[in-house]
């Protein structure tokens, strides 16, 4: 047997080297196809709909080129950042590492220590180029000599989303102004007016605390993370801080705002709250109905609203939205790789991604205003997302979109944001409906404690 | 490259051959790997392969499924839960249930061992539905989904709360699914619900973890499109449900557990999940690409057959499928044998296009076709190129040899001793033929021969030629070297003359070669071609030339007068007449009158001036269109043509009487009048070729000079038909009469009574071309009154002849034809008498009657024929003089009826009854009657008829020379 094989390949190689591999397929062949892996974040509703797409690519492009792509979510940034550290650390019982992955700038800057991404320079043409939206390339430029390392995909910002049912009884009863809520100190003063109406219960509440602190910064001077010079300088003004910590840490202990579960639109959904602040692409988590905990449902309304700066600032918002690295690996792989790339991102696709989760497409013909509009309405996408979305876009041309700055320590330094004003916030209201007196937790002293200490960790990941 | 039919390179051999070999080679080495059963072999392979693949899936399917249907630790935690939380109200777990705030409290209460079952099963699913005790449709449920169960996150990030009551989300910090709802709806056919509800009754005896149940049902899920799920019923003490637990593993998960790419056969091919009635449906539950395969999608069904048994693999038997499709069919073991769903067979299947199952002996045999395909090519090529590489020297040296020179005789080398030893030989044979080449020029420049030789060859630049062609042509030898020059040096030399060159009107070869300021020459130029090789011979015969020339004018022209000959004048007059280079002309013939007297009385000299003085005349006078010679001593001749009849005249008279003016000074002071008679005849009225010409202008003038001399006389038929024979005949008579030249034939007489042979009649045939005729010679002899020798010579000649021939017992006679008034001399009888004596009574005397008889010589014949009893016979009776007085006058015999009576004599009557007379008459008188002319059997018959007694004609016998050559 061993003999014949060896014949066999004999005359492979012969056929081989005498038919010529060249061809333009790099590599690929339609009878031996290459697999790709695919890891994402997606959750939910997006990662069915990516799922989708995949199954789409795998009975068309994917077969006529030979590629299938295999796509596996990992739940969360958090768990797809382990993942992809331990893959790429190549520890023990860890998987392989997969040819393309979902990540941020941050991420993907960590991971270059042990791993080398493919310059997508070498696959797209200028011309290719033209196609996407500038913005949204410019912030996969992360690798040396202008390496293009990590591929749009979809992008998000932030919006606020209302539960207009339960504003409009608000509304009507006490004339609150729904422009109030172009501001975060509108905002806050509009919640306590709610909390006060709807005898003590919760107005707002947000999702990715981070960004808040992040933007703020930068609305009023600072740039939080500036990068500028190398390496990153950290820019973490107190008097910034303080106006930060009025509009959301105040009115949390006050009772204005709140978070119970993990998403605030579970919060709107249990009647928690009526207003929030999260990304474009959690659109189709928002409620259509509220349960209150008694088991008694109504149905709810939606708007979506552009998100609120702080009163005489240049508008700010966060763009956001993980692109797409692909690892260094064999030609077929990479370019198989770019091939679901770029087709993922082909302007049918993109919107079809984009009309069933809210994310905002990255083709140049596809974020139209007048086409995806048009698209929505053709195939009746959901109306939150399709507000959400046109919001998105709004929001696009006017405000200054804000693409976080990536750098090596970047993650933790966002988590410490995350984490510690909400943590803190979400302790001190509990302290205080357990009768703890607010005025302690109002005061200089208790800023400038979170101040220091949330300086020190922060200082732990930037200089 | 030359190629030739008949020859082919030799590249083309050893390359054809190399090629046959390995042409050879690769029959065999692929015959080898196709009988060695290797494709079959890699079928097999590949069976086994997907065999593997799908059972090992299987097995770790049935492994994956075991962790959740042998999970009795979560059904006794909720059991356990359920029971303490009725026990603590002192309620049984039923009326617990009864009420919502209960159930909500128990479902709150075992969160947490959902969530805990959940992880440990890795499941995508897991919940608890409760009874309310009323049946309805609505229940109180937790149902937390988990859409990566791989993956498990510390803060159950990843689980979602699909169905439960709200407080999960303050108590657990779980999210909400986008479907989220407090309640499950389930339809009255739920199977993974209600079925097994049901079963409980069903199944008294079996305990709760016996009724474990698999089925597929919409998710609960949103996301997920279906859902396998694994229920169990929760019966409480009185055997009761109260419920179920259960685990969903939605397809998604299941796509992920069963990945279509480990089938690695067949990339595109997929897992499908089912159930089977004896192997031969297949209920599909799942599959893992529908997009591909809709014919399989969950809850289809298809029918298969058996592919391979040995390896479990069936062929789908369904039109609809892309392509043709094979399953690996492996069981699946869900159920104990306690269970009620016991004789539920479940599989799991590859799906694979069933050429993939033969592609890589499929891919064997192309990858085989393609390899030997290219290593023919290569060798193909490779031999062309070695061959064309081995070859190049050959080839050099083959282009090498035809330009070969003196000069350079040296030849490539090709480093192969063969070809080496070859190209040395040619060498040296090109060097011995150069000096043979030089040898010849040597020779023909010794032999003092002027001759030059040229090659030409088509293909070759130099030209081959002895250095006399430049003597020859008496041109500079400039570039000539090694007997060859360069052939456009030599072209530019002779094209400057071309023009010199003049062809001969002889002979194609012959050229005047015409050079200004140089002495002509004649060449004689042959050509040879053979192939592409052209010889071309050049010789000098000037000499020859003009020996000949001056052979020729002394063969034409008469020596005395320089006038044509005789001879020269017939072949102008062949040409001008014969091959019509003329269209009218008039010949005439010249007789000077009196050169024999001038001859006899002043002598030869004087004679010859007479005669030159008419030449020199007609050279003078003779116009352009003309032709004249001497044709004999006194005899001119001249032709003048093309010119109207009347202006020929003109020009002959006018020519003829300055002649008759002319006069010749004699030796003896007097002068000689100049005198000639001349005929003449025209072409074309009167003859239309140059002897008849001639003979009538030459009768003209002889009848001229008989008459008068010195005038000129053209030719006339009548008196030429009348005159001719005379006039020519006395030659031919005296000439037959000298030398007997006569001949005698005997025409048989036959007896018409008994058909023998009664006589012979003598004819006489004189053995002439003008006197052919006896007529002819008769009348000629008459005129020159020679009768008296034919008859001489008719008895002497036609006795002798007759008795020399005839046979002993032959008594026949012979009939002489006796000429009327010719008697023969005494002493000639008497010689006759001598010679045959008795035998003279055996001859017949025949009277011509062509002349008048004189009597007095017939009187002495009949004393003659008395003396020798010979009888006498009447010739040609009834015509001419010939009448019925003669035969009383004479005594005959015999009476020969003349031809023209018998002549179709059987059609004339009146004929027929004067010959009767005739006939009668003559027996009257004792006379034999003989019929001449007999021609035909019916005139024969008649004339036998009327009584004649013999007959003589062609019908009977012909006149023979001898007398026994015919029969008759």
């Amino acid at each position: 047997m061993k003999k014949r094989l060896s014949i066999l390949w004999i005359l492979l190689l012969a056929a081989l080297t005498l038919c010529g591999c060249s061809n333009d397929n790099h590599g690929l062949s339609k009878g031996n196809p290459t697999t790709i892996s695919v890891w994402h974040y997606y959750n939910g509703h997006t990662a069915s709909r990516f799922d989708e797409l995949v199954t789409e690519f795998n009975n068309t492009v994917g077969r006529e080129n030979g590629v299938i792509i295999t796509a596996q979510s990992m739940s969360s940034t958090t768990d797809l950042e382990n993942a992809l550290w331990n893959s790429a650390s190549e520890k023990i019982g860890s998987a392989k590492m997969p040819n393309i992955f979902q990540c941020y700038p941050d991420t993907a800057l960590s991971l270059k220590s042990k791993i080398t991404l493919v310059d997508f320079n070498e696959y797209i043409t200028e011309d290719e180029k033209l196609t996407y939206v500038r913005q949204f390339l410019d912030s996969g430029y992360i690798g040396q000599d202008n390496a293009w390392e990590i591929f749009p995909v979809a992008k998000s910002t932030e919006v606020l989303m209302l539960n207009k049912t339960d504003w409009d009884k608000f509304a009507r009863d006490t004339g609150a102004d729904i422009y109030s809520l172009q501001t975060w100190e509108g905002l806050a003063m509009t919640a306590q007016e709610y909390y006060e109406w709807s005898e003590g219960k919760a107005f707002f509440g947000r999702d990715s605390f981070a960004n808040y602190p992040i933007l703020g910064s930068s609305q009023l001077g600072h740039e939080l993370f500036n990068d500028s010079s190398y390496p990153i300088t950290l820019d973490f003004d107190q008097s910034v801080m303080k106006k930060v910590w009025n509009h959301f840490y105040v009115p949390y202990v006050n009772g204005y705002y709140s978070q119970v579960g993990k998403s605030r639109c579970d919060d709107v959904r249990v009647g928690e709250i009526i207003a929030l602040v999260c990304s474009s692409s959690n659109a189709a988590y928002f409620p259509n109905e509220v349960v209150l905990p008694d088991g008694t449902a109504y149905p709810i309304e939606c708007m979506v609203l552009p998100l609120p700066n702080f009163k005489d600032t240049a508008p700010y918002a966060v763009l956001q939205g993980a692109g797409m690295a692909v690892t260094k690996s064999t030609e077929a792989e990479e370019y198989a790789s770019v091939l679901f790339l770029k087709w993922f991102t082909e302007s049918e696709q993109n919107l079809k991604f984009s009309a069933s989760s809210g994310y905002m497409p990255v083709s140049l013909e596809a974020v139209k205003t007048d086409v995806i509009s048009a698209y929505l309405e053709e195939h009746s996408a959901n109306a939150v997302i399709r507000d959400a979305i046109m919001t998105s876009l709004t929001q696009m041309e006017k405000y200054i979109m804000y693409a976080p700055t990536g750098f090596v320590g970047g993650s933790q330094a966002k988590d410490v944001l995350e984490r510690t004003m909400p943590a803190l916030a979400i302790a001190d209201r509990s302290e205080i409906e357990n009768g703890a007196p607010p005025d302690e937790y109002l005061s200089e002293e208790h800023f400038k404690e979170w101040y220091a200490d949330t300086l020190s960790e922060l200082k732990q990941y930037c200089n | 490259m030359r190629t030739y039919i008949t020859s082919i390179s030799l590249k083309y051999y050893v390359m054809l051959s190399l090629i046959l070999i390995i042409l050879l080679q690769t029959s065999v080495f692929a015959g080898f790997l196709i009988t060695s059963g290797m494709p079959e072999d890699m079928n097999e392979n590949t069976f086994k392969v997907l065999d593997r693949t799908v059972s090992a899936s299987a097995f770790s399917l049935e492994k994956y499924f075991g962790g959740f249907v042998n999970l009795s630790d979560f059904y006794t935690a909720v059991s356990d839960r359920t029971l303490e939380n009725a026990s603590a109200l002192e309620l049984s777990i039923s009326a617990y249930l009864n009420n919502s705030e209960n159930r909500n409290q128990l479902l709150a209460d075992i969160t947490p061992d959902v969530l805990a079952a959940m992880r440990a099963t890795s499941t995508s699913a897991c919940f608890v539905i409760l009874e309310d005790g009323n049946h309805g449709t609505v229940h109180d449920a937790v149902y937390l989904t988990d859409q990566n169960p791989y993956n498990t996150p510390k803060n159950n990030a990843d689980i979602y709360v699909a169905i439960g009551p709200t407080r999960l989300l303050y108590d657990y910090e779980l999210t909400l699914d986008s479907m989220w709802s407090q309640t499950l709806e389930t339809d009255i056919d739920c199977p993974f619900y209600q079925t097994v509800i049901d079963s409980v009754a069903s199944y008294p005896e079996l305990s709760a973890s016996d009724l474990g149940y698999f089925s597929v049902s919409n998710a609960i899920h949103e996301e997920d499109k279906n859902c396998l799920f694994y229920t169990v019923p929760l019966i409480d003490e009185h055997h009761k449900p109260y419920g179920v637990i259960g685990f969903g593993v939605s397809f998604n998960y299941l796509k992920s557990c069963l990945p279509d790419q480990n089938l690695l056969i067949d990339s595109y091919g997929t897992y499908l999940l089912g159930v089977t009635e004896n192997m031969s449906r297949i209920s599909s539950i799942y599959v893992g690409n529908d997009d591909y395969y809709p014919v399989l999608a969950s809850g289809e069904q298809v029918s298969v057959s058996v592919h391979d048994a040995k390896y479990g693999i069936y062929d789908i038997k369904n039109n609809s499928l892309p392509t043709p499709t094979s399953v690996c069919m492996k069981p699946l073991r869900l159920y104990t044998d306690q269970s009620p769903y016991y004789r539920q067979q479940w599989v799991l299947c590859g799906v694979v296009g069933t050429d993939t199952l033969y592609a890589p002996s499929d891919h064997l045999k192309l990858v085989l076709v393609g390899a030997v395909s290219v290593a023919l090519l290569l060798a193909v090529a490779g031999t062309f190129f070695i061959t064309h590489l081995f070859m190049r020297p050959i080839r050099v040296l083959s282009r090498s040899i035809p330009k070969l020179s003196p000069a350079n005789s040296a030849l490539p080398k090709t480093r192969i001793t063969e070809f080496d030893t070859l190209a040395d030989a040619i060498s040296n044979q090109n060097d011995s033929i150069y000096r043979l080449g030089n040898k010849m020029s040597d020779i023909i420049d010794v032999a003092g021969i002027s001759l030059a030789v040229c090659e030409f060859n088509e293909s070759e630049e130099r030209i081959y030629c002895t250095h006399q062609l430049f003597e020859i042509l008496e041109i500079s030898d400039e570039g000539w070297e090694h007997n060859h020059i360069l052939k456009p040096m030599l072209m530019g030399k002779l094209k400057k003359l071309e023009e010199f060159f003049e062809p001969s009107h002889e002979t194609a070869d012959l050229f005047r070669y015409h050079r200004p300021d140089y002495d002509d020459k004649w060449l004689d130029i042959k050509q040879q071609s053979t192939g592409k090789n052209t010889l071309v011979i050049i010789s000098d015969v000037t000499q020859s030339v003009l020996e000949k020339q001056k052979i020729l004018h002394d063969r034409d022209y008469d020596a005395l007068t320089g006038l044509y000959n005789r001879g020269a004048f017939a072949r102008e007059m062949k040409y001008m007449i014969d091959e019509g280079h003329c269209t009218n002309g008039l010949l005439s013939i010249w007789d000077l009158d009196s050169l024999k007297y001038t001859n006899d009385t002043y002598g030869h000299e004087v004679g010859d001036r007479y005669i030159c003085t008419l030449a020199d005349l007609l050279k003078r006078r003779m116009p352009k269109k003309s032709i004249s010679a001497r044709l004999a001593g006194d005899e001119f001749t001249m032709f003048l043509y093309d010119e109207p009849k009347e202006t020929l005249i003109a020009t002959l008279k006018a020519i003829h009487s300055e002649l008759m003016q002319e006069t010749l000074l004699l030796p003896d002071g007097l002068e000689l009048n100049m005198s000639a008679s001349a005929g003449m005849a025209f072409y074309s009225e009167d003859g239309t070729n140059y002897p008849d010409l001639l003979k009538y202008a030459d009768f003209a003038m002889y009848q001229i000079k008989k008459s008068s001399k010195g005038s000129i006389k053209a030719y006339n038929k009548e008196s030429y038909l009348k005159d001719y024979i005379l006039v020519q005949g006395v030659g031919e008579l005296n000439r037959l009469i000298k030398y007997e030249s006569i001949k005698y034939v005997y025409q048989p007489i036959i007896s018409l009574k008994n058909g023998t042979v009664f006589a012979y009649e003598a004819l006489m045939r004189p053995i002439s071309d003008l006197l052919r005729k006896p007529e002819e010679l008769l009348r000629v002899a008459q005129v020159e009154a020679k009768l008296d020798k034919i008859e001489r010579i008719t008895w002497f000649h036609a006795l002798k002849n007759f008795f020399g021939q005839v046979r002993e017992d032959d008594n026949a006679r012979i009939f002489i034809n006796s000429i009327p008034n010719q008697l023969l001399a005494d002493d000639e009888w008497t010689l006759i008498e001598k010679m045959y004596e008795e035998k003279l009574g055996r001859v017949v005397m025949e009277i011509t009657e062509s002349v008048k008889s004189e009597l007095a010589i017939d009187k002495k014949k009949r004393a003659f024929c008395a003396k020798w009893n010979i009888p006498i016979a009447l010739d040609d009776y009834g015509s001419g003089y010939s009448n019925s007085d003669m035969l009383v006058s004479f005594d005959f015999h015999f009476v020969k009826l003349d031809m023209s009576l018998i002549r179709d004599i059987h059609k004339n009557p009146s004929t027929q009854s004067l010959v009767r007379g005739m006939i009668e008459y003559c027996h009257e008188n004792y006379i034999m009657v003989i019929a001449e002319g007999i021609e035909t059997m019916e005139e024969y018959e008649t004339a036998k008829e009327l009584g004649a007694d013999f007959g003589q004609g062609f019908y009977l016998a012909k006149p023979s020379v001898s007398l026994y050559s015919q029969d008759l």
